[in-house]
Formats: C-alpha cells, sequence, structure tokens
C-alpha cells in the first residue's frame, strides 16, 4: 500500500536538505545517550516500563499468556495500523483528523456489499479501498492547493464523511449499523485468528517493515522527513512537497479501509461510528512512539512502541480486575510524559548539533 | 455501537387493544386536512433508532400523516435536545411526539408546547414526567424491567455472579437497567457487578470483546453477562469463544442484530431483549394522530418491552428480520 519511492526524481538534491535531524545530530558522547536521541527512544522506554509494571501487576491474571498476550497485541495491531501512517504524516508536517470517519465509511462500505447486497466481500473490500483513496486523495489536494491548516480541513472533511456515509447508507439499507457474513479467502485475509492472535497483526508488522523501509532507505523517505523539517527549504532543494503530501494522506486513508475491513470481517457488523477514537488515539499513538507534532522528527518503529504502550495499558488495566475508568488517565499521563521526555531529549540532541 | 439510548418505559396496558383503534382510524384521517406530526427522537447513527424511525414513516403513509422526523445529536444532547423541541414547536404542528431523554430540558418544552395548544405524546424515556408536563400518553419500556428481565433469565440459566456491561459510562437509561438488574439479582440470591466501558472503546467491537476477555481473566467467578446492546453482547460472545468458556459464562444482550441471531441459534448467546424500537416510532405517530384527530388515546403509559427472543421463539423474529429491513433491525 506504500507509495513508489520515485528513487530517480532529483534524488541526490532532496537527500542534501532531508534528514536534517539525523544529518545535523553529532556523534554523543556515550552510547546510551546516543540511544536515547533516537526517535524510537521514548515509545521504547514507555512500552517497557508499562509492559513490566503489567507483567508483575497482573502476571497472575492472564496478562502473559498466549490469550492475553494476543489481546493486548490485538489491540496495539489495530491502532499501530492507523498510528503508522498518521505518524508518517505528522513527520510530513500534517495531520489527519478524517482517519476516523473513513474507518467508519468503509466500513459501511464493506458491510453494505457483503452484507446487505450479499455481494463477494472482496467487491466490497476493492470498493472500500477505492473511496478511501479518493477520499485520501481529496484530503491531501484540498491541503496542498489551499495551504490551510491540515487541522481544520481534516475536521471539515471527518465530518463531510461521516454525515455522507451515514445519509448515502440510510438512503440504501435505512440503516447505520448492517451485518455483513464473512466465508472464504477475505476471511482468511482479513479476519482470521493464527492460534488466539488476530491476523491484524502480521497486516500491522508487514506495512510497518515496508514504512521503515521507505523511510529509512529511499528518497521518498527522505522528501517526508524534509518535507515536514523545512517545506520552504525542501521545495527550493527540489523535493516535490504536494506529492509527498498527498501520497501521505492516500496512505492513511488506505490504512483507515485496511482497519475497518479487518474489524466489520472479523465482527460481521459494519458500522458509522467504528474508528472514531483514531482520531485521539492515532495521534497519542504516532506523538508516544516519538513523533514531533511539529513535523520533521519520528520513526515508523517509534509508533510500533507507541501502540504497544497503549495496547498495554488499555488492556492491562481490565487485567488488574479494574474498572477502565482509569485507563484513559493512564494513556493521558503517559502521554504528556512522552511529549516531555521527547521534547527534552530533542533539546539535548539539538544542543550538540 | 449505538451511543445513545435512552428509551423507556412501563408495564402497562395491553397493546393488542390499540392495534384494533387504529386500524379503524386509519382511512378516515387521510380524507379531510391532512395531520402533520413533529418527530423528535434519536440519530439514525445509533443503531437503536433506525427501526423506530421505520416504525414512524410506516405508520405516516398508513395513516396519510404529514410527518416531520427531527432528530438530537447524541454528542451534545442537552442543547440539542432544546433546539428540536424549539424546531417542533415553530412548526405550529397538530401534535408532537417526543423522546424526553434529558427531562430538565425537554420538560419546559413539553409544557410550553402543551401551553401553545399543540398536544404531546411521550415515548421511549420520560416516563416519570410526562403527566406532570401535561402531555396526553406515554410508548415505551422502562429500564429497570429489562434489567429485572434479564436477572431472572440468567439466574435461571444458572449464573451466580453477573456481570452487567455498561459501554456508554455515564448514561443514565443505561445505569438504570444495570440497577434493576443487581436488585432482581439479589433478590434471587446471586451477586452481580458493573463493568463500564471506556467511552474510547465504545464504538470498537474488536477492543470491546478484548476488554472483556481480560476483564473475565481476573474475574474467574463471573458465569453470566448482560451487555446493552447487540455489537457489545457478541463481543463479548467472541471474549467466551477465544476463552473457551462458551456455554459455562452465560451472555445476554439488549438489542437485536443478524449476528446476534445467528448466535443465539449456535448457543453462543441465551437471549435478546427485543426493545421493539420500531413499536415506539408506529404507536408514537398513530397515538398522536388519533388524538390530534378526534381527542382519543390510551389511558395510561403503554408497554413495548421487555421483549424476549431465544430459541423458542427465534424462527419467527429471523424470518420478518430478512424479510423487513428495519422493522426489527438492520438487515
Amino acid at each position: 500500500m506504500l507509495a513508489n519511492p520515485h528513487p530517480n526524481d532529483a534524488a541526490g538534491a532532496a537527500t542534501a536538505a532531508s534528514r536534517d535531524d539525523e544529518a545535523t545530530q553529532q556523534p554523543a558522547r556515550g552510547r546510551l545517550s546516543r540511544l536515547l536521541i533516537r526517535p524510537e527512544a521514548g515509545g521504547v522506554v514507555s512500552a517497557i516500563l508499562v509492559f513490566a509494571f503489567f507483567a508483575v501487576a497482573a502476571g497472575q491474571n492472564g496478562f502473559l499468556s498466549p490469550l492475553g498476550t494476543a489481546n493486548w497485541l490485538d489491540t496495539a495491531a489495530d491502532l499501530g495500523i492507523i498510528a503508522l501512517p498518521i505518524g508518517m504524516l505528522m513527520i510530513g508536517g500534517e495531520f489527519d483528523l478524517s482517519v476516523g470517519s473513513v474507518v467508519g465509511a468503509s466500513s459501511m462500505v464493506v458491510a453494505i456489499c457483503a452484507g446487505y447486497y450479499s455481494l463477494n466481500p472482496w467487491i466490497g473490500v476493492a470498493l472500500a479501498f477505492a473511496i478511501a483513496g479518493l477520499i485520501g486523495l481529496a484530503n491531501g489536494l484540498i491541503v496542498v492547493r489551499t495551504k490551510l491548516p491540515s487541522f481544520i480541513v481534516t475536521l471539515a472533511t471527518m465530518l463531510m464523511v461521516t454525515g455522507g456515509a451515514l445519509g448515502v447508507a440510510i438512503a440504501l439499507t435505512g440503516s447505520s449499523s448492517i451485518s455483513a457474513m464473512t466465508t472464504g479467502s477475505a476471511k482468511a485475509v482479513f479476519a482470521s485468528d493464527i492460534s488466539q492472535f488476530h491476523v491484524s497483526i502480521v497486516h500491522w508488522l508487514i506495512l510497518t517493515a515496508i514504512a521503515s523501509y521507505v523511510m529509512q532507505k529511499t528518497a521518498f523517505g527522505n522528501w517526508v522527513y524534509a518535507t515536514g523539517g523545512d517545506a520552504q527549504a525542501a521545495r527550493l532543494a527540489g523535493v516535490p512537497v504536494a506529492r509527498v503530501k498527498i501520497i501521505l494522506y492516500v496512505c492513511t486513508a488506505l490504512a483507515a479501509a485496511l482497519s475497518a475491513t479487518n474489524e466489520t470481517l472479523t465482527f460481521q457488523n459494519g458500522n458509522i461510528t467504528l474508528g472514531s477514537q483514531y482520531v485521539f488515539t492515532g495521534i497519542a499513538g504516532a506523538v508516544i512512539g516519538g513523533v514531533l507534532l511539529t513535523g520533521g522528527y519520528g520513526s515508523p518503529v517509534g509508533t510500533v512502541f507507541g501502540s504497544l504502550t497503549y495496547g498495554i495499558v488499555s488492556l492491562g488495566v481490565f487485567f488488574l480486575g479494574w474498572n477502565a475508568d482509569l485507563a484513559n488517565f493512564f494513556i493521558g499521563l503517559l502521554l504528556l510524559l512522552a511529549v516531555l521526555a521527547n521534547h527534552r531529549l530533542r533539546q539535548l540532541a539539538m544542543g550538540r548539533a | 455501537m449505538r451511543m445513545g439510548t435512552f428509551r423507556r418505559i412501563r408495564d402497562g396496558i395491553g397493546a393488542t387493544a390499540l392495534a384494533c383503534a387504529l386500524l379503524a382510524g386509519g382511512a378516515a384521517l387521510a380524507e379531510d386536512k391532512q395531520i402533520s406530526i413533529a418527530f423528535v427522537s434519536g440519530p439514525l447513527n445509533d443503531s437503536f433508532f433506525p427501526p423506530l424511525y421505520q416504525g414512524a414513516q410506516d405508520a405516516a403513509k398508513a395513516l396519510g400523516v404529514k410527518l416531520a422526523y427531527i432528530p438530537i445529536d447524541e454528542a451534545d444532547i442537552e442543547a440539542t435536545s432544546a433546539r428540536t423541541m424549539q424546531t417542533a414547536i415553530a412548526q405550529k404542528p397538530d401534535a408532537i411526539v417526543v423522546g424526553d431523554f434529558v427531562t430538565s430540558v425537554v420538560d419546559p418544552y413539553i409544557k410550553q408546547a402543551v401551553a401553545a395548544g399543540i398536544p404531546v405524546y411521550v415515548n421511549q424515556s420520560g416516563q416519570d414526567q410526562w403527566q406532570a408536563d401535561g402531555a396526553f400518553g406515554f410508548v415505551g419500556q422502562q429500564g429497570p424491567d429489562v434489567g429485572k428481565a434479564a436477572a431472572e433469565r440468567l439466574t435461571a440459566a444458572g449464573s451466580k455472579t453477573l456481570l452487567c456491561v455498561i459501554n456508554v459510562p455515564g448514561n443514565p437509561y443505561l445505569q438504570a437497567i444495570c440497577k434493576g438488574l443487581a436488585e432482581r439479582v439479589k433478590q434471587l440470591g446471586a451477586a452481580s457487578s458493573n463493568l463500564e466501558l471506556p467511552t474510547a472503546d465504545s464504538t470498537d467491537q474488536g477492543k470491546v470483546s478484548r476488554d472483556i476477555g481480560a476483564y473475565l481473566q481476573a474475574h474467574k467467578d463471573i458465569d453470566g453477562i448482560f451487555t446493552e446492546n447487540a455489537a457489545v453482547g457478541t463481543a463479548a460472545a467472541a471474549a467466551l469463544d477465544a476463552a473457551q468458556l462458551t456455554g459455562k459464562v452465560h451472555v445476554g444482550t439488549m438489542e437485536i442484530s443478524h449476528v446476534a441471531l445467528d448466535e443465539i441459534q449456535s448457543g453462543k448467546i441465551d437471549f435478546l431483549v427485543n426493545e421493539q424500537p420500531y413499536l415506539d416510532g408506529y404507536f408514537g405517530v398513530v397515538f398522536a394522530a388519533l388524538y390530534a384527530k378526534y381527542g382519543l388515546a390510551p389511558v395510561g403509559p403503554v408497554a413495548t418491552g421487555p421483549s424476549i427472543v431465544d430459541k423458542k421463539n427465534i424462527d419467527k423474529i429471523l424470518k420478518v428480520f430478512d424479510t423487513y429491513p428495519n422493522v426489527i433491525g438492520s438487515k
């Protein structure tokens, strides 16, 4: 699902202006401090700390059992599939608040095709990805053409997508929640379990590997860092800033369609409100994983650990046997600590430049 | 997954007598001046409301009534409850049907409408207020009764320690159901507790399933679960399936979906509470139209639930579900 990195396009010029962080970071004094100024350091540390805490506090209650591990890994994977492109988009300097609404709309498309009209599920899946891709394209085009803050643009498209999808769903089916029975190959690809682990974990790992490769090894990855670091400088250096942003928006929307397909076919139910939490948790996962809100800094691997942290904490409180009242408190606290820690580490890194 | 969900009502009067009254009234109503009804209720993105909307539309069509359905926004429930009632009153309809979800906000508008000469019929929620507000009647189901029925079903199935899952924290109607369940469970000599899911999870079935699964691992004595919508019910069934507890832990849920019906057949869910929202909409329009035209209305509240779906009556429900979209639930 990730874009062609365009290796032949003005790659040399772009590389010079890109990865400003890594390029400008001087070698730190010790190995530990060099590790700590990597973008994913905050996410790794928080994931390890919360894992250790819940392993000790809730290990007796099945937190470490295969089923328990599957529980929090599945949760991390669901978020990770969204947080990964959200993180890349934020590295590129933009937000996408519409991602949750695209999940809901895609879920309805899959369910209306596979459930209401009893079509082959692959038709619904293809249509959902196509529509999501078009929404991502529209987001990207509006942002780069109007130069309005993406926060506002995607807030508007979020409302439009939710309202539009609901209107179409009510007109076609009279409902906002539709059953979608699944069998065959679509079930195997999107809705199966491997032992007790959901297949979305596999999607997550594959996408992370691709994203890491693209961000580290290709010209496109350099362009993303350059675009988010200083769009003007990147443009002058020949980076196709507009194209980079549009591609990132399309990737984010396609990831939303994948997430929607997984959930809809697994639980055989399409719902317009599915995914609405990702507006917040997607950004939280990326930021805990070390992505800088102002762009230009972060890594795909970081968002993996940010998502893991979220999965562990949000399931861990249930393994403690508590009510969920405190889960969001911990997530919020972690978010605050992560932003503070990343800010400090960033200052340290820049101070040595 | 539905967020709002305020419904309600009271055991009351046999509804069958009413059905006769409306059949007789139907044809005549369409003849002279067309009756107009403003219907203030919940949004269609809450899966409870499409059948209610369908019922209201079907009744309006059958009676030749002009219907304006005005939905509130559950994310901004107080402000939109006021605005929708203002809109309804401004339209000067022959009658208003309203779901009185936020009584402190809606009650003054009911009184205002009645004072302006517009009769008001309350449905779903407001079972304790409608008479004082001057409304001419009430149709719906009462929360504690749902909890009571669920408690009886689950303990009869052998459950000793029940879990009542609240999917919208702070929703008074959902709280009242679990409270009704807790009280009845205590009388029956069993125990119960509540699990409130985080707001952010309520739209994510996968997360809800894993939340419940994790909670059960920490509370291994739980052997009965009641949930307050079908998506959470099927999520609970999936959690039990993953933990190989199907059959050992009994599950009942409010609301009907196709997947939930399938799981009744496969034995993963024991029973569903059919809230019959279609009747809320259908009777709401019918009674409002009859009252506007003839001044006739049922005396006292009309109960639309709780009605139970289990293996005994599933065939009929499943057939209607597949034949008529949005009468029982979405296809």
